[in-house]
Parts: C-alpha cells; structure tokens; sequence
C-alpha cells in the first residue's frame, strides 16, 4: 500500500503540471480542446490524490507500523474514530490532506463552470493546480506519509515494523478534533480558489463585474469554515487544554484568523465594486493577501520558526514555503501592476457618509488588525534578528492592541449596514440611529448601575446592543414594510425578506453572530479562578459553588490509565451537580493529559480540572474557573455560520437575474 | 480646528495601542503579575496563571512563583516585581515587551498603522470625491475601461476554438 500511495502523489503530480500548461496554452491559444484536456487532468490529479488518502488510511486502520507515518502517529488500541484523524495529526499525513482538499476545490471549480467563465477557466485552472503542484511534491519529495521504516544489517537494508505504534498525541484524541483541523483546512485551502480567478481575471484583463461575482462565492465557503475551524480550535482549547481559556493568542491561532480578516474585508469591499465600479485594485490586492495569509498560516504552523502550543507540527519545510511565498507575492503584485489601467474607478464618491466610505473604514481597520496581529507574531523573530534578543508577545500585548480595533469594528458592524449607498442625508442618519443609539445607552447605563467596571466588557455589551439594535431594527422595518404592502403575516413577512434578499440579511445574520461573541468575550473580565489541594472530604468555595470532594478512583483502558476525582457541588447551599474530572496518562505516548469537565450554561460555566496528584500528600490538585457568558460564543459562532449560510442561498432575485442572463448568453451564442 | 481634530485623532490612536506599563496596580498580587509573565518551562507555552502543570511537573512554575511572592510580600510595585523578573530569567519572561528600545517599535507600530491607514482612506475619498461619475481621466484610461469590458463582452460569445 505505500508504493501505491507513493504511485498516486507522483501521478497526482504529473497530472497537476500537466493541468497547469495546457492551462497556460490553452488559455494562450483559445483551445476549449486544450482546456478540456486541462479540466481532465484536474479531475485526474483529484483522483491520484484521493487514492494516496485511501492508502494511507488503508495503511492506518490495518496498524501498518512498517509505515514511518503510521508508527509514529497511531497505534493498535486508538479507536476508530481517532483513527482517521492520525491523518492530519503529523506533518506528513497533514499536508497530503492539504493537497486532496485543494485537488477537490480544483475539481469543484472546474465542474461547476464546464459552461462559465469560459475565458477564466484554463488561466483559473494553471493556478490553481500551480498551488497544487507546490503541495504535491512538498508532500512527495519532502514529506512523504509512505515512507517504510528500515533495519540497517550487515550493510543492507531490512523492512522493520515496531509491535505498536507512539499513538496520537493525546491533546488530539478530543471529538471536535475530527472536525476542527478538517474546518480549518477547507477554510485555508479554499481560498486558493479566489486566488486563482483573481489572478486568471488579471491575466486576461477581464476586470468587470464578473470575476466578482463569482470569486465573492469562492470566498463565501472558505471565509465560513475558516471561522467555523477558528471557533471549534477555541472550543478543543477550552475542553482539552485545561488552562479555562479559549482563546491565547498563540501563533497558529493567529495564523488562522489573519486570512479571515483579510477574507472579510474582500466580501464588503467587493460590494463597492459590484455596485459602483470602485475600488478594483483594492479588491484583487485583498484577494491576493487573503491567499497569502493563508500559505504564510500553513508555513507558521508548519515551520516551527515561531514558538507555539501547536509544536507537534514543527518541521524543516519553512525554506519551501519561503519561496513559495515569495513566488506568490512577485507574480500577483507584478500583474496587478501591468493591469494598473484596467483597474480604474468608474465612478466618484457622492458624499463622505456614505455605504461606500463605511466599507472603506471598515476595511481600514480590519487590515490594521491584520497588520498589528502578524506584527506581534513576528515580532519575536524581528527582535531576535536585529537585537539578538528573545522577546515574548503573549497575551497582555494583544489584548491592549487589537482589542480596541475590534471594538471599533464592532460599531460599524452596526453602523455600516444603516448608511445609504453613495449618500446619507442628516434626516435618514437621524432616523437610522436614534432608537439603537438609545437602547445602547439605557443598556450601558444598567451595565453601570449593576457594577460593570471593566472597560472593554462595559464597551462590548454597550456598542453590542447597539449593533444588535440596529441589526435587529432593519429586520423589523423591513418585514413590517412587506407586511403594509402584501398583507402577510409579520413572521410570512420576515421569511420573504429574507428569502428575497438572502445575501444582505444573511450578512445581518453574521453581524449578529458578531455580537453575540463579543458578549461571550465580555464574560472574561469577570473570570473567577480558584486551585486547591483536596483529600476525599475537603471543600472549597468558588463564586456561589462549593465543591466537595467525595473520593478518588483510578482505572485502566485499553488506551490509557486514569484517576478520577468525584466531586459534589453545591450552589447556594442546594445540591448542583455532581462532576468526575480526569486525570488520563496514555500509554502509547506515555504522555499525560487532564479530561476537564465543565457544567455549562448560557450565564456560566462552572469548569473543573483534576491537574494531578501533589507529589508529598498524594491530594488531589483541583483547579476551579467560573467563567461566565462563555457559551454565548459557541453560540455566537453557530449563528455566524447560519447566517453564511443563508448569504450563500442564490436569492429568488439573483436565481431570476442568472436566468435573464443565462437565456441572453445562449441567444448571443446562438447568434454567434 | 482641522489640525486640532487631526492630532486628537492622533493622540486617541498612539493611546489606544499603547503599553500598559502607566496603569500601575497598587496591590499586585501573584494572580496580577502571573497573568504578565510567561512560565518558561518550555511546555505550556502560556502566561503563569495559564500554566496548566502542577508546580511538581513544572519547576519554572513553582521558581517563578516563589520569587513573585517574596516580592510582593517585600511591597514591591508591580513594574518592580516585573523589572526583578526580567533580570532573573531575562526578558522573555515578560508576556509582553517592555516599551523601550527597539521593543518600542512592537508598541508603536501598530497604532502609526492605524494612523497611515487612516491617512490613506482619507486621502482616496477625496481623490474618489474629486473624480466626476463617468471618468474623465484622460482618453488612456477610458480606452483602457472600454477595452476591458469590450473584451470581456467577446470572450462571452466568442466561441472557442475546437
């Protein structure tokens, strides 16, 4: 089987470059018989690549531990589920994922546009498979998953297999962990796509509305999982890593939401170009640097130049994605610099409050965050060079850096969707604003009445309401508007909004998310934390809970050995809960690991760890978080994704314009 | 006035992303200093108080701690707690860079991003303001945009050939 994986990377590989210059020539010389040839070769590179993913599970789920790959990161008593997870646990395993995704978005690509774009498609096509030529041999001639360990004797090589393997690291052997790096990677890999019709648009100057329109979709999907794979990593962080927190600004953890800031700042500004013929150059540079944070995302994680918690990934591949980087960066900036004129403005900006001007800020300060958050994840790497001294950027920067950027961005999540295209006059600014500018106000005077003292909370459940009263005014005006006009019923009203305008009220829908989010954010000024060491019988109080240790057990599994902690809680005197936290040593990796349990409502969440044993009494060390509101950001994140999710449902306009505008492509072809 | 808004702007911006080295704590305690130091054992990559290793697994943790609680039981401040830190386990101790230096630059950087960035959008709205609707940017740039939507236009309904 690894021969045969091994066969499927190097024919993927072949396939990709042949995509790649019947792309270019077929392109060149307007052959669709070129092209097809091009658009087989995709599909065929999808194929070889999806055969080397089937061997190397076939390799995993047999205990294959003659596989390097599989010994290292696997063993017999994994269960099955994990089981496919080994496949992106380690380097090797996780860049041949990279590459069967990205051979899939190529494959989608090219079939749902075999009768579209037919001018992007061949140049769409190079580029694309030119990203997957990159990924193919990183994963063939570098890091290869089929390669078979050995025994040197007596001067020749003999094929070993250990009895087991070293099994998955266990801060991996988490249920969302089957998801989180799968959400992250079609987030990361699909913004290749965009890339390519960007850089296809460039090459055959054809910077109209459409490579627009169908590049916003392209982003739409990765731009959604990417969010999702960033909010599921919070979530394993929470529940895996024991320290209360979700979100440590670590470098991989930056590396993830860099590409989504620059993917949201595309989809607002792409509007501007949809409806008023601006900001062109700007829309494929955003383009281009969400591509790039996504590459230099893969390279940090990948490259291990930057210290992180994320340290099984480390690996010598850095100097490949370097160059890639940078081959990246002097092909996109030097087309879009020969295509400088056909990227002019085709029109002015009536007035300074404006929707136009509200996406321009908004985008200001999302590309600011951007700017400070790399800033702050290299700087070590900057001060290490130049001053030949380690520094430390952690948390303490980056909360007083980006934080007030996000906050601003939360007031114009708010504000923005209330500004009227190319003007807003005072009387409408007025209107638009009053009552949300009022709600905001009573709530953060109750916010102050009630004892909220910490600015950024206070800021964040202020400005919150006041998005949400906008976000949320919109929604009414709009259906009690349909409701005068057609007669339906509010809720009737409501869904035919919707449904008529998805693209607009789905991205009301995220906005809300938005909130929702910095709501749970707010929660962590108010984060209690208490450690104790306890014997069977001992208490400790935290917040309104008192918890009781009842007795300590230890176990055994197939996969690891443990020791429970039974506790008894008590909230305000009355019997709560009753929590059995872990402590779990796994044998293959002989690595140990805490199983946190954590008691979750909408207003808090009780969180218990059984750190270990204190080496002089033999107690328990317990660790107790009272974090409030935290659940307000997993839910934040669902509603983010729903609403994206609604965003990409073709509106019954939109399915009605595609209709005209496919009936009048046919009858000019017909013509033609 | 312009000038007045400008520098308030300015000055908002610079403070927005300063370090927090002016707030100083009057009491610092283990749980105020922890969360502006990092444990450096290597393998928790986290500030003190997010270490999750028992002080037995971590000894740095248990060092670190040691020396923040004879400082503040001695009455330090916390910049003192902070600066005795750095000069016991050097300056990556600190969770965040000290605002002097070269380390300045971590700080300032982003907030003079901010500013160019500002600088720059208002420099395009009124370069966008200036612009009259249609274009009158001289016959190169209008052949330019005809040509491109020309060109898009045939690759519509030009047909490929076979």
């Amino acid at each position: 089987m690894n021969q045969v994986g091994s066969v499927g990377l190097i024919a993927g590989l072949a396939f990709a470059l042949y995509a790649v210059v019947a792309g270019i020539v077929g392109g060149k010389l307007r052959s669709l018989k070129i092209t097809r040839s091009a658009e087989r070769a995709t599909l065929a590179f999808c194929a070889m690549i999806t055969l080397s993913v089937i061997s190397l599970e076939f390799l995993i789920y047999t205990n294959n531990f003659n596989n390097a790959f599989v010994a290292v990161h696997s063993n017999r008593d994994l269960s099955l589920p994990y089981k496919f997870a080994v496949l992106w646990s380690g380097q090797e395993g996780s860049l041949l994922f990279w590459t069967w995704l990205l051979s899939i978005y190529c494959s989608l690509a090219v079939l749902l546009n075999r009768r579209k774009n037919r001018q992007l498609m061949p140049y769409v096509i190079a580029f694309a498979a030119g990203v997957g030529v990159f990924f193919t041999s990183l994963t063939f001639f570098v890091a290869n998953p089929f390669r078979e360990l050995s025994l040197s004797s007596a001067g020749a090589l003999i094929p070993f297999a250990p009895p087991d393997g070293n099994g998955l690291e266990p801060a991996l052997q988490y249920r969302y962990m089957l998801i989180h790096p799968v959400m992250l990677y079609l987030g990361y890999v699909g913004m290749a796509i965009p890339f390519a019709f960007g850089m296809a648009s460039l090459v055959t100057k054809q910077l109209g509305d459409n490579w627009i329109r169908v590049t916003r979709r392209w982003t739409m999907v990765p731009w959604m999982f990417l969010g999702a794979g960033i909010i599921l990593g919070g979530h394993w962080a929470y529940n895996v890593l024991g320290w209360g927190g979700y979100w440590g600004w670590d470098p991989v953890e930056n590396a993830s939401l860099m590409p989504w800031l620059a993917g949201t700042a595309f989809l607002h500004s792409v509007m501007v170009q949809e409806k008023r013929g601006m900001l062109k150059v700007w829309n494929v540079s955003l383009v281009i640097l969400t591509f790039f944070l996504s590459i230099f995302g893969t390279f940090l994680t990948r490259s291990g130049i930057v210290q992180s918690v994320h340290a099984f990934a480390e690996s010598d591949i850095g100097p490949y994605f370097m160059v890639f980087l940078a081959i990246i960066a002097v092909v996109s900036i030097t087309l879009v610099f020969l295509r400088l004129d056909f990227l002019k403005s085709e029109n002015k900006l009536d007035s300074v409050i404006s929707r136009e001007s509200g996406f321009m800020f908004n985008n200001w300060i999302l590309l600011a965050l951007v700017f400070a958050i790399l800033w702050g994840t290299v700087f070590p790497i900057i001060s290490k060079a130049v001053e030949g001294q380690v520094v430390t950027v952690g948390p303490p920067f980056f909360d007083k850096v980006a934080v007030p950027m996000g906050l601003m961005l939360l007031l114009l999540t708010g504000a923005g969707p209330l500004l009227a295209w190319r003007k807003t006059s005072f009387e409408s600014l007025k209107r638009n604003f009053t009552v949300p500018v009022a709600i905001a106000v009573v709530v953060g005077v109750i916010l102050f009445v009630f004892g909220v003292r910490d600015l950024y909370a206070w800021m964040s459940l202020f400005l919150g309401s006041f998005v949400a009263a906008c976000v949320l005014g919109e929604f009414y005006k709009g259906a009690r508007t349909r409701q005068k006009i057609t007669g339906e019923t509010f809720g009737g009203a409501l869904y035919n909004l919707v449904a008529r305008n998805t693209r607009r009220y789905g991205g009301y829908i995220v906005h809300l998310g938005i909130v929702v989010i910095f709501v749970g954010l707010a929660g962590l000024a108010f984060k209690v934390h208490a450690k104790n060491v306890m014997a069977p019988g001992d208490m400790m109080r935290v917040g309104h809970y008192l918890l009781r240790c009842d007795r300590l057990t230890s176990g055994d599994t197939p996969n690891y050995t443990y020791e429970t902690a039974d506790i008894s809680v008590l909230k305000n005197g009355m019997a709560f809960t009753e929590l059995k936290p872990q402590r779990r040593f796994y044998k293959a990796s002989q690595q140990p690991i805490s199983h946190v349990v954590i008691r979750s409502s909408l207003a808090e969440d009780l969180y218990v760890v059984l750190a270990g044993r204190d080496p002089g009494t033999g107690k328990a060390v317990v660790e107790v978080f009272l974090n409030p509101l935290v659940a307000w950001v997993w839910i934040g994140g669902v509603i983010m994704v729903l609403g994206t999710l609604i965003a990409l449902v073709p509106s019954r306009v939109e399915r009605e314009m595609a209709q005209i505008r496919q009936a009048q492509l046919e009858a000019l072809e017909e013509r033609a | 006035m312009k000038k007045g808004a400008a520098i308030a702007a300015f000055l908002f911006l610079l403070g927005a992303t300063q370090p927090a080295i002016a707030r100083t704590s009057p009491k610092p305690s283990l749980d105020s200093v922890g969360s502006k130091v990092y444990c450096l054992c290597g393998g928790c990559d986290t500030t003190l108080n997010d270490c999750p290793h028992l002080p037995s697994q971590c000894g740095n943790r248990a060092e670190e701690t040691a020396l923040i609680l004879k400082d503040v039981r001695e009455g330090k401040s916390q910049a003192a707690i902070l600066q005795d830190m750095a000069r016991s386990y050097g300056i990556r101790v600190l969770a965040a860079p000290p605002a002097q230096g070269f380390n300045l630059a971590a700080w300032v950087l982003p907030g003079f991003a901010l500013l160019v960035g500002l600088v720059i959008v208002i420099l395009l709205v009124r370069r966008f303001r200036r612009r009259p609707p249609g274009g009158d940017q001289g016959t190169d740039a209008i052949d330019a945009r005809v040509m491109a939507a020309v060109e898009e236009e045939m690759s519509r309904v030009a047909p490929l050939k076979d």
